[in-house]
């Protein structure tokens, strides 16, 4: 079920090693299995700040100040981009103890 | 390149210069300034005509004509070994390897043979012993060509499959395996990257550490890579860390290598 859990502040995302990555001509390209995507700016800085000890707090903050949005604007923006990297298999997250699963 | 070495005089005196050469290259390690007491004198001539001798041997390539010839003697207590190449044998390699080609096809190793692939790896870095305005004018083509990018998609695509087999050894509970594949892994990862400063030679692993600090990449220190190749922080106790930690650097990497 896509998107079948609630992210935390605190949640930290960490990139799938079966991702493939390829930057050309300037855009990050990003795969699994047979199927690509190519990100577009704001995307691809949230993707790069994703390293495995980045809370989405802390990645939406950098979204905010990069693009200069309100942090609430740039928090949405990044659960929504987030929430697609795992329906999509890129990434996983670390969900911290409080998080709910939707449903449970 | 050995100063005291007479290289053209040597070629001469052994009837290996064509009347119609248009370039003299020494290639590899001694024009690299990386060779040793052991290593081999290794000279392309690239003539306008077919050269021919009743000694050299013939190698095979799919270009037109279908063959260079290569001769070798001892001299100057050094191995020489000598390529005779066709003009028209460098146009067709370098347009092997245009980006009307790349759109086509990405995977270096299907468009060029191995030969090949040395020819246009060592035209970047050799030095002229003559033709030096030849050499400035294919090494000009050979920088516009996509010759760097094949290269580079090519490393990353090798290091993908090396990732994706560590990681299945993992999952099987093959630790040395998953090991070895992640060693492949940031070879393949390090040589994407020194592709794309222009310094190529995959071929020859041992040479990766002299790449490296000539291309001083800023995705990676040599410190970083050296610790990795070396494998100085592997923990025989926890071998899962390693390979993990390895693979992450790898797809780190890949997010910085533009193709």
């Amino acid at each position: 079920m896509p998107g079948a859990f609630r992210l935390a502040p605190d949640s930290v995302p960490r990139r799938r090693l079966t991702a493939r990555v390829r930057r050309f001509q300037g855009r990050l390209v990003v795969a699994v299995d047979d199927v690509a995507h190519e990100l577009a700016e704001s995307a691809e800085l949230i993707f790069t700040s994703i390293d495995g000890t980045a809370t989405i707090d802390e990645i939406a903050v950098r979204l905010a100040r990069c693009y200069g949005i309100d942090d609430d604007v740039a928090r949405a923006d990044t659960a929504e981009f987030v929430t697609w990297l795992v329906d999509n298999h890129l990434i996983d997250i670390d969900l911290p103890e409080t998080a709910s699963v939707n449903g449970a | 390149m050995d100063a005291h070495v007479d290289y053209l005089g040597e070629l001469t005196d052994r009837s290996l210069l064509p009347v119609n050469h248009c370039a003299v290259l020494l290639v590899g390690s001694c024009a690299r300034g990386w060779s040793n007491s052991k290593s081999d004198y290794d000279i392309y001539v690239v003539s306008t005509e077919a050269w021919s001798s009743d000694t050299c041997d013939v190698l095979s390539l799919p270009l037109n004509p279908p063959t260079v010839l290569t001769e070798s003697f001892y001299a100057n207590g050094r191995r020489w070994e000598v390529t005779h190449w066709q003009d028209s044998q460098v146009d067709q390699m370098l347009a092997k390897v245009s980006w009307a080609e790349f759109e086509r096809e990405r995977t270096a190793g299907q468009v060029l043979s191995y030969k090949e692939e040395i020819f246009l790896d060592r035209l970047a870095s050799c030095l002229a012993l003559s033709g030096a305005e030849w050499l400035a004018d294919r090494r000009a083509t050979l920088a516009e060509s996509a010759f760097r990018s094949f290269l580079v998609a090519r490393s990353l695509d090798a290091a993908d499959d090396s990732v994706e087999d560590a990681l299945g050894q993992l999952d099987a509970g093959e630790l040395e395996s998953a090991v070895l594949a992640a060693r492949k892994a940031l070879g393949h990862t390090v040589d994407a990257v020194l592709e794309q400063h222009g310094e190529y030679g995959a071929h020859a692993p041992k040479w990766r550490p002299q790449r490296f600090r000539a291309a001083k990449p800023s995705a990676l220190s040599f410190e970083e890579y050296w610790t990795l190749e070396t494998m100085s922080t592997f923990d025989p106790a926890d071998p899962a860390k390693w390979v993990n930690s390895v693979l992450t650097l790898c797809q780190d990497i890949s997010m910085k290598v533009e193709i």
